[in-house]
């Protein structure tokens, strides 16, 4: 328990440092060390680590609300395997971080109406991390790290959350392989493209948690362990040239200097089928998040809303009001591309693509071992090529999709160059690639040391 | 997409979108749709059309695909089909949103 009863770099006692910062970055949906303390182990590689974890991940007698008003109130009877595992280890719970609504992207940034206004939208990051460029808020798992409130954070990525989120809290985010940690636990949307992902303050620290909480489940059964021979080595690096700002274009030069200084061969390799991520990534997300979310129904748990006369009009009313608009969107796109006779024409497209997609991505990687590419860059002035397909989505993003359709490993690291904000880069591997992710970003570390949060001591770094 | 569609699609999904959302959902699903119809006619293909399976049986897309709904092919694994006592029910009755004792209320069916 050394951070937690003890005392951080500024001599103020964690907890009294966290409540001051809190005010002004609103990260955590609740902040409570002292509630589970005693499920964790004395003793271990993590012990006293404070850890944040993403409100869509379950942890026994903490709110899972997922950001929405669905779930106002829901407290996990369980704990998600991914949390147990570093409990066991050590680590100790500080509390549970603010989300966007199941994680899902505005699509509607100027809203529609006051109902949208659940939980989530309180969340305000802002103090030690910006709005992302995109207009988007910030996730509270990454504005903790970022801020030294936590040492790290769990939380999920499946359009990207992890990585964008911490490219703009400048911290690190491992989105890993998938199947490679359990989700038993994770209230998923999207159980084929979520992983459970880790942010850190270095890559370090990702790879030490990574490797606790990897491997196989019996709670999940789409779980498996990670091959003890895969990974490192790999000195191949493909990139894809696109435009952006100044300030990111400068860190992108500086990242592909460093990397070839350090004996990385770097060539511009794009990565396959790009035009299609965006359309394949849309079509399977909101099938499967129509189907799971099936199961919020305002019965067992959740929102009810009063005055209905037959289960049905309880289920619909319960939906339409606990539901933000977002979620209404992907529900009902899901809805009409799984009947006929738009499912073979949609779903079952999409699913054929994404085949194609994986498998041309096990060539791509036989020509290269990684790949580098932005993780959401700002756009140049009079870019073509920043609003696209929907509001709030830019064909920039595109490059957060491929992991979760082929199944691939990415990590997005800080790079800060002429005292600037940091710009998030990620780089992306083969299924089980995750060493080599490692490898390549603690060399770049050499040259973009990343921050030191003003919260915690330096031994938790 | 107009808004008596939306709200067919609305039954069908158990939601009761808000009147003064029906309106912008029904556009953008329209504007969604147009973007995953050139999606569909792009011609990318996995290689999964349906038709005949190696033992002569016809098999449809869907079928065809069911092996490759992830994001890992052959992914998942079945577990024993028995029933496990779960420690804490109290704490799952607690999520419950209406309750008489330990029964969970809905409105009358008949």
């Amino acid at each position: 328990m050394r951070l937690i009863m003890g005392k951080p770099e500024k001599g103020k006692p964690y907890h009294i440092y966290v409540e001051e910062t809190e005010k002004r970055i609103g990260a955590f949906r609740e902040f409570d060390p002292a509630r589970l303390r005693g499920e964790s182990a004395g003793e271990g590689p993590l012990s006293g680590l404070p850890l944040a974890v993403q409100e869509n991940i379950a942890v026994r007698g903490f709110r899972q609300g997922c950001g929405s008003r669905m779930l106002e109130g829901f407290v996990s009877p369980v704990t998600a395997t991914a949390v147990r595992r570093l409990q066991d280890r050590g680590a100790v719970v500080a509390g549970t971080t603010k989300m966007e609504e199941f994680g899902l992207l505005r699509l509607f940034p100027d809203g529609v109406s006051g109902k949208e206004g659940g939980p989530e939208r309180e969340n305000p990051p802002g103090g030690a991390c910006s709005p992302r460029d995109d207009g988007h808020p910030v996730g509270g798992a990454a504005s903790a790290v970022a801020a030294g409130m936590a040492a790290v954070a769990l939380a999920s990525d499946g359009e990207g959350e992890v990585r964008r989120d911490a490219a703009a809290c400048g911290v690190y985010g491992l989105r890993p392989s998938w199947g490679v940690v359990s989700r038993r636990g994770l209230a998923s949307v999207s159980p084929s493209l979520e992983t459970v992902g880790v942010v850190a303050g270095t890559a370090a620290r990702v790879r030490e948690v990574f490797r606790i909480i990897r491997g196989r489940d019996d709670g999940d059964p789409c779980s498996r362990d990670h091959p003890a021979d895969a990974g490192p080595g790999g000195r191949r690096i493909g990139t894809y040239r696109i435009s952006i700002e100044p300030s990111g274009e400068e860190a992108w030069r500086a990242a592909l200097d460093s990397l070839g200084r350090r004996g990385f061969s770097v060539r511009e390799a794009p990565p396959p089928m790009m035009e299609h991520w965006v359309p394949v990534y849309q079509a399977l997300a909101a099938a499967e998040t129509a189907s799971s979310l099936a199961r919020f129904d305002g019965v067992r748990f959740g929102r009810r809303s009063g005055g209905a006369e037959d289960p049905e009009s309880l289920v619909r009313r319960a939906r339409g009001e606990g539901f933000g608009i977002e979620v209404k969107l992907r529900i009902l796109l899901g809805t009409h591309i799984l009947r006929p006779p738009w499912r073979e024409l949609f779903h079952d497209r999409a699913v054929s693509q994404r085949a194609a997609i994986r498998r041309a991505f096990d060539e791509y990687f036989g020509e290269v071992d990684m790949v580098l590419l932005p993780v959401s860059p700002p756009s140049a002035p009079g870019d073509r090529d920043g609003d696209d397909h929907l509001p709030g989505w830019r064909n920039k993003d595109r490059f957060n999709l491929a992991a979760a359709l082929a199944g691939l490993p990415a990590l997005s690291f800080p790079v800060t160059t002429g005292g600037g904000r940091p710009v998030g880069l990620q780089l992306m591997g083969p299924p089980f690639g995750e060493e080599r992710l490692f490898e390549a970003a603690e060399a770049l570390a050499e040259d973009f040391p990343p921050a030191s949060p003003p919260g915690l001591g330096r031994d938790w770094r | 997409m107009d808004v008596s569609e939306l709200m067919v699609l609305a039954g069908l999904a158990g939601i009761e979108p808000a009147a003064e959302e029906r309106e912008k959902l029904a556009e953008t699903l329209g504007r969604m749709l147009e973007r995953l119809s050139d999606m569909a006619d792009s011609g990318l293909s996995g290689g999964f059309r349906g038709g005949e399976a190696p033992g002569g049986e016809r098999r449809t897309p869907a079928e065809e695909l069911s092996g490759e709904a992830s994001a890992a092919p052959a992914a998942g694994r079945l577990r024993a089909d028995t029933a496990v006592l779960f420690a804490d029910p109290d704490a799952l009755l607690k999520n419950a949103p209406e309750r008489e004792g330990r029964f969970i209320v809905i409105p009358n069916i008949l």
